[in-house]
């Protein structure tokens, strides 16, 4: 009963606090269902308009929507599934298993996390030009399939929530090394998993630079070169119809959040394992 | 598994010479002409594809729609690979100098083409090759509210007020008179700098044997840059610039009832200034006719098809393909030809009746030819910098002139 | 596939070298299981990173010829004040920013992982939102809110009878609104990282330390953060390394202008200025970025070095 008028207080901070992080996307929200005019008056409506009918209209006339849309997913979805899955495993194993020169060689992997790599567009996309991937989706999948970013973090969350005893049981019970992985890592990882899978997702989702400098045919492009055309030399001028696509293009970020939520939190399968 | 396409890759890095002479698959098995084009679709008109299609049945031409085209094309142009034939292109032209032997010689085209002359001769190297045609430009209007001027004793139609508001003095004043009723004439400090510098043929350098020689110190720039500067400091301006939200916002809130800027901005004005449509009108700068080029048409050499890719940008220079433009898109045309046509100079709604084609193409054609030397946009862009900066600060813009010289002297 | 890590029985006939490479052939599947990571470092990291090596002793522009230079550039990196300058700004961006978002997510989702809390999904839904808002409309929003004359904020200042702040003319108000944003667009993302370590936490430790009576703050010091210390170890070093390559929020919210005296103008900030940056301030020199980027990696080194330290120092005094 002494935890009632404390939950109290919690809500009292968080709840002002979730007003303020939301508070930019409910404004997408408004932005994008205003016209020009509406969005920049003195007082700003704060109210959500009628016009995003109109808004999506203008934007499916202007750019191929759904193509872009598609490509995104099939980009995301193959590029995020590889790049998980070789972090999951290559972090689970510099955690758990001991092998010759492992330190060193995770020590290399850190150190390339801090290399300049702004710089490295100019050589990289002579490296795509001589393999003849240009045109093709294969330089937004294959170089960023190894991320140390993940491996780091797999990594990391497999010291905390696999205990070296659990696999050795499971050695000692005959499990082979996938097996290993499959039936003890898997598991553990899955918070962590489910963590990154969000986010890589997410930034290959609004990766812009290298789709733009790759991809030659319009029925290819991802959706932030597509959207991209909205825009003219000089920058927009239409920001209804940018908000409306912005929007649009941010509902598969949020799905997919909300349907990974239960497995970042999810503590009891982890528990169970940690022995 | 990983193997083989390693070997796939460094057996393509030894062979990618013989690879990019072959040119690939733009040789069509029928013997058929194929040209890609590259070029934002804003900058083009809207059935582009179709208009290209009746104009050359003979030919395949794919036109892909790239955004950030110069980034992409810089990319292309460094490893000189993928290149498209044709490119419709924005931005400062002579950054692609350097590499000008990888573009086509446009100089017949240009011979016959019927744009104002110095928007063709922006496309000219120093050596003298023809790298450019326009496709459409920028000249310089004054944008102004007709019910502002009148509540203000001011005339409202256009040649009255270009007529009474023919100086920067004639103009400072307005803008007095302005904002002590709260409103301005002036949206940023920066936009009236530029005009300035444009209407005298000026952009930091000079042209000295096919040089670009430093002319930075300069009393046209001094004065614009101290007078506009001064604009700013004395409360006349809003300090907004174009296509940000301040601006949006210091339009729709009918702060903003006048300012100087190139007809590009025409779009931003009739998005953001949607509710005051039929108030606006639009007349010459003061102090002169000022403008800047927008985007421009090359051909590249890497094509296999030259003949046909000098057509093609010829046709994309050209009367027929600008109309197109500017009717779909208000893309100001170079062409003299549609300035002339009665089926375009029609009466714009949003300006209260006035056909503003023809007060913007008269500009066009008179503004001088403005030398643009490979760093001139960097120079620019400090000035502009400093400009933002000053408009809320006490610095004397004297001596930020002066160290802006400093910084400058060694490009 | 019986195989283990922790068995070794090297052949008794063999000789050293021939029994190394055998030992190290027993851990053939450790090695392919972390080889897509070199593999792919080797193929598309190493050549680039050579000629970065390259780049930084030449001038070049992108598109013209290329001038060797020497060490000019590093001459000019510690030379020209620009440098120094963009790696000030940067920390003091870290310090306002980066530094507190990241105690304080750790905070929240010590609180957001409460299985008490009411409506907990809600709340980490709505934190979250931020990161999945494009960069473009959180622009939009944060000058709308923060601008001088036609912003919100000053508005509702005013409207209280307050005077308004010139947030985005002067040095430390548009630090200050570039800080916010950071906090703002990243909070999310580090409660998530927390969230995922506090996960594997047993929640019997939790039921335990309440039994014994044992509060929030004591339940947050003595079992949540030493049960999550090698997360809390990654944040600390790829939160760093972030926060020392951040560059989009002052540049949308400044529109590439840097600021009044380039006040947020970050290291990575002015390396992209001088890679070309639709406002051209600079002229292009590929050269002296590549310089700039070999100065942000050896600032990571040794922020690196130093971090690893302290957090060794941390795990022995906790434990």
């Amino acid at each position: 009963m002494k935890s009632r008028p404390r939950m109290w207080v919690q809500h009292l901070v968080l709840v002002p606090a979730a007003a303020l992080f939301a508070f930019p996307f409910y404004w997408l929200v408004v932005m994008s269902t205003s016209r020009t005019s509406d969005i920049f008056g003195s007082p700003p409506r704060l109210i959500p308009g009628s016009q995003l009918v109109a808004n999506i209209g203008r934007l499916f006339d202007s750019v191929d929507f759904h193509q872009a849309f598609l490509n995104s997913v099939f980009v995301s979805v193959v590029a995020t599934a590889v790049t998980v899955t070789i972090a999951a495993l290559s972090g689970f194993v510099f955690a758990m298993f001991r092998f010759p020169a492992r330190d060193w060689l995770f020590a290399i992997l850190l150190v390339t996390m801090t290399l300049p790599t702004g710089v490295m567009l100019v050589p990289m996309f002579q490296i795509y030009v001589d393999l003849g991937w240009i045109n093709t989706y294969l330089p937004l999948i294959v170089p960023g399939a190894a991320s140390a970013f993940g491996i780091f973090w797999m990594r990391q969350a497999a010291r905390e929530a696999v205990s070296y005893e659990v696999i050795e049981a499971a050695r000692v019970d005959g499990a082979g090394f996938l097996r290993v992985f499959w039936h003890v890592g898997v598991p553990a990882l899955r918070p962590a998993i489910a963590g990154f899978t969000v986010f890589q997702f997410m930034w290959n989702w609004n990766e812009y630079l290298w789709p733009l400098l790759v991809l030659n045919d319009s029925a290819l492009y991802t959706l932030p070169v597509a959207l991209q055309q909205l825009n003219g030399t000089h920058g927009t001028s239409d920001y209804p119809v940018v908000m409306a696509a912005t929007l649009l293009a941010t509902i598969p970020l949020i799905v997919l959040f909300l349907f990974f939520r239960r497995m970042v939190m999810s503590s009891v399968t982890s528990g169970a394992v940690k022995g | 598994m990983r193997l083989p396409r390693m070997l796939a890759a460094g057996a393509a890095i030894a062979t990618v010479g013989a690879l990019a002479g072959c040119g690939g698959d733009d040789q069509a098995s029928d013997g058929q002409v194929e040209l890609t084009l590259w070029a934002r679709s804003n900058s083009v008109p809207d059935d582009v594809q179709q208009l290209l299609d009746e104009q050359f049945p003979d030919y395949e031409i794919t036109f892909q729609d790239i955004p950030d085209i110069e980034d992409k094309l810089r990319a292309a142009l460094r490893s000189k690979s993928g290149l498209p034939d044709v490119v419709v292109m924005g931005g400062s032209l002579p950054s692609f100098f350097s590499v000008s032997d990888q573009f086509l010689d446009l100089a017949d085209e240009a011979a016959a083409s019927d744009a104002v002359d110095w928007t063709l001769d922006l496309g000219l190297t120093p050596d003298g090759k023809q790298l450019t045609l326009p496709t459409d430009i920028g000249p310089w209007g004054f944008f102004y509210r007709a019910d502002a001027l009148e509540a203000l004793g001011y005339p409202t139609e256009p040649e009255a007020v270009a007529a009474e508001i023919d100086s920067w003095e004639a103009y400072r004043e307005l803008a007095e008179a302005t904002a002590a009723t709260g409103q301005y004439v002036c949206d940023h400090a920066g936009q009236v700098y530029q005009a300035r510098l444009a209407q005298q043929g000026y952009a930091y350098f000079e042209q000295q044997d096919g040089e670009a020689v430093n002319a930075v110190d300069s009393p046209i720039s001094h004065d614009a840059f101290v007078e506009s500067a001064a604009l700013a400091q004395d409360g006349l301006c809003t300090n907004t610039e174009p296509y940000t939200p301040e601006w949006n916002a210091a339009m729709t809130q009918e702060d903003i009832v006048a300012f100087v800027g190139p007809a590009w901005e025409d779009g931003l004005l009739q998005s953001a200034g949607e509710q005051q449509s039929g108030a606006w009108r639009v007349t010459t700068v003061p102090g002169g006719p000022a403008a800047t080029g927008g985007s421009y048409v090359a051909a590249l050499a890497a094509s296999d098809h030259p003949d046909e890719a000098r057509e093609l940008a010829a046709f994309i220079g050209g009367a027929e393909f600008q109309k197109a433009g500017y009717l779909d898109k208000g893309l100001f045309p170079a062409s003299t030809g549609v300035h002339a046509d009665p089926e375009v100079a029609t009466p714009q709604d949003f300006y209260g009746g006035q056909d503003t084609l023809g007060v913007l193409a008269q500009t066009a054609a008179e503004a001088p030819l403005v030398y643009q030397g490979p760093n001139s946009g960097t120079v620019a862009a400090q000035f502009f910098v400093a400009l933002n900066d000053l408009a809320s600060s006490d610095e004397d813009p004297a001596e930020v002139y002066e160290s802006l010289l400093a910084a400058t002297a060694e490009l | 596939m019986t195989q283990t890590a922790t068995t070794r029985r090297p052949g008794k006939t063999t000789t050293p070298q021939l029994r190394k490479r055998r030992s190290l052939l027993r851990y053939w599947r450790e090695y392919l299981a972390i080889s897509p990571f070199f593999i792919l470092f080797a193929a598309f990291g190493l050549f680039p990173l050579l000629f970065a090596v390259y780049l930084s002793m030449v001038s070049w522009d992108g598109l013209g010829d290329i001038e060797w230079v020497g060490p000019d550039q590093f001459v000019r990196l510690f030379s020209s004040g620009e440098f120094t300058h963009a790696l000030g700004n940067t920390v003091i961006i870290f310090l306002t920013a980066q530094v507190p978002v990241i105690l304080a997510s750790l905070g929240a989702a010590a609180l957001l992982s409460s299985p008490k809390l009411r409506a907990r999904g809600l709340y980490q839904t709505m934190f979250f939102l931020p990161q999945v808002t494009s960069i473009v409309a959180v622009a939009i929003v944060f000058q709308s809110l923060f601008s001088n004359e036609y912003g919100i904020i000053n508005a509702i200042l005013e409207g209280v009878g307050l005077s308004s702040v010139p947030w985005m003319t002067t040095e430390w108000g548009v630090r200050l609104v570039v800080s916010i944003m950071i906090f703002w667009r990243s909070f999310g993302y580090f409660v998530v990282i927390f969230l995922a370590g506090i996960s594997s936490i047993p929640p019997t430790l939790y039921e335990a330390a309440r039994l014994d009576g044992a509060g929030s703050w004591r339940i947050l010091r003595s079992i949540t953060i030493p049960m999550i210390l090698p997360t809390v170890a990654f944040v600390a070093v790829t939160g760093t390394i972030s926060g020392f390559q951040i560059f989009t929020e002052p540049q949308v919210l400044t529109n590439g202008l840097g600021g009044p005296n380039d006040s947020v103008v970050t290291m990575m900030f002015l390396q992209v200025r001088y890679m070309g940056a639709t406002l051209q301030t600079v002229p292009t020199d590929l050269g002296f970025a590549t310089a700039i980027g070999w100065g942000i990696f050896v600032v990571l080194i040794l922020l690196a070095v130093l971090n690893a330290r302290v957090i060794a120092k941390r795990r022995k005094e906790l434990s």
